[in-house]
């Protein structure tokens, strides 16, 4: 073995025990999805959401506000949503805690909503396959959904107030806007 | 642990020290990456874990792959777009102290060698996986996996064979 294989060996050993203390554990699933969240751009998200709506889309929880699959701007509809500049310190506070200077945008919301997160048209079973996010937590517990600007894409995830963050899988590209508030539907 | 009557969580709890330490291995120390790499690789295993039981899987081995192809699918997905590029890992080593060593050189040039090679060399240093093992658990070739073994080595080589920073710590001579 050379000394560059040695040095390699080395930094592996010496960093990878660190990694437990550093990482979440990924959030287990507690039922089985049936449907993918689909990978989707800006582009093709209007006219996805365009057939959510129509399809009536099912979105289960507790207090979320619906928003449309690809909401470039805050509407009034949802209140507590805001970005990390704006009134909603508490979401904003939360966004930045995990994420930093990344976090684009942040609402209120509750576990419960983040759990009770369902995708499908009302024709199928809807799915919640963010069941079993958050354990220790409460339904009524706050958590928040955040937007975060990574490597070009927004993506979306949802924190408890302990800092645990849960990805839900969601990316949008091709819009300079960050979206706000729950994620939108395939 | 192949038995059908393995659940999800019991196997995820003997496994996941390990499990955590090879998608912070891929990403080189980014523990957010590593959370959502892992997070994805999760959700596609616990999808299809009965049908991995029931055709007697290699778990580890899946995850282990689950994970890598999350790794390589990241970063497939965001090379496709306009970014502000991050910080090279030579600027990285270039801001630290004097106090960075040999082998915390290696580890940032780790981080800043292609997706594929970190997973290659990740597999070969973190698992002591063979050629043979690895090429077919990514489905290439051994050549291929060689390939990326020893470029990445020869980048890590050529990359903690520059000049250190503590070497730019003194103050240099001013001429008279």
């Amino acid at each position: 073995m050379n000394d560059t294989e040695s040095l390699i060996r080395a930094a592996y050993a010496r960093h990878l025990d660190e990694a437990p203390a550093l990482m979440r554990q990924p959030a287990l699933p507690s039922a089985r999805p049936r449907i993918k969240v689909a990978l989707i751009t800006t582009g093709a998200a209007v006219g996805v959401a365009a057939v959510a709506v129509g399809a009536t889309v099912l979105l289960r929880g507790t207090n979320t506000t619906q928003q449309p699959a690809v909401g470039p701007s805050p509407s009034s509809a949802q209140p507590t949503a805001t970005s990390p500049n704006g009134i909603d310190s508490q979401a904003s506070a939360a966004c930045r805690a995990v994420f930093g200077a990344d976090a684009a945008s942040a609402s209120s919301t509750t576990v419960g909503t983040v759990r009770g997160w369902t995708i499908g048209p009302a024709a199928t079973a809807p799915t919640s396959p963010f069941a079993g996010s958050f354990p220790g937590d409460t339904d009524d517990d706050y958590a928040v959904w955040c937007w975060v600007n990574q490597d070009g894409a927004w993506n979306a995830y949802a924190v408890d107030s302990h800092g645990t963050k849960v990805n839900m899988n969601y990316h949008i590209t091709g819009s300079s806007t960050p979206p706000y508030g729950p994620p939108g539907l395939p | 642990m192949t038995s059908s009557d393995l659940s999800f969580e019991s196997w995820w709890s003997a496994r996941n020290a390990a499990m955590l330490r090879f998608a912070y291995a891929l990403t080189a120390g980014d523990a957010h990456r590593a959370e959502d790499i892992l997070q994805s690789a999760v959700a596609h295993v616990w999808r299809k874990w009965g049908q991995l039981l029931a055709r007697q899987v290699d778990l580890d081995t899946y995850m282990r792959k689950a994970i890598a192809n999350e790794h390589l699918a990241f970063w497939r997905l965001k090379r496709n777009h306009e970014l502000p590029q991050e910080s090279t890992n030579d600027q990285a080593v270039a801001s630290t102290t004097d106090r960075v060593d040999d082998v915390d050189l290696v580890w940032r040039a780790l981080s800043g060698l292609p997706r594929r090679h970190q997973v290659v060399l990740a597999l070969r240093f973190v698992d002591d996986m063979s050629d043979a093992q690895i090429a077919t658990m990514l489905g290439i070739s051994e050549s291929a996996v060689r390939s990326y073994s020893a470029r990445g080595i020869a980048a890590i080589r050529a990359r903690t064979t520059t000049p250190k920073p503590h070497a730019h710590a003194s103050r240099p001579k001013e001429n008279p």
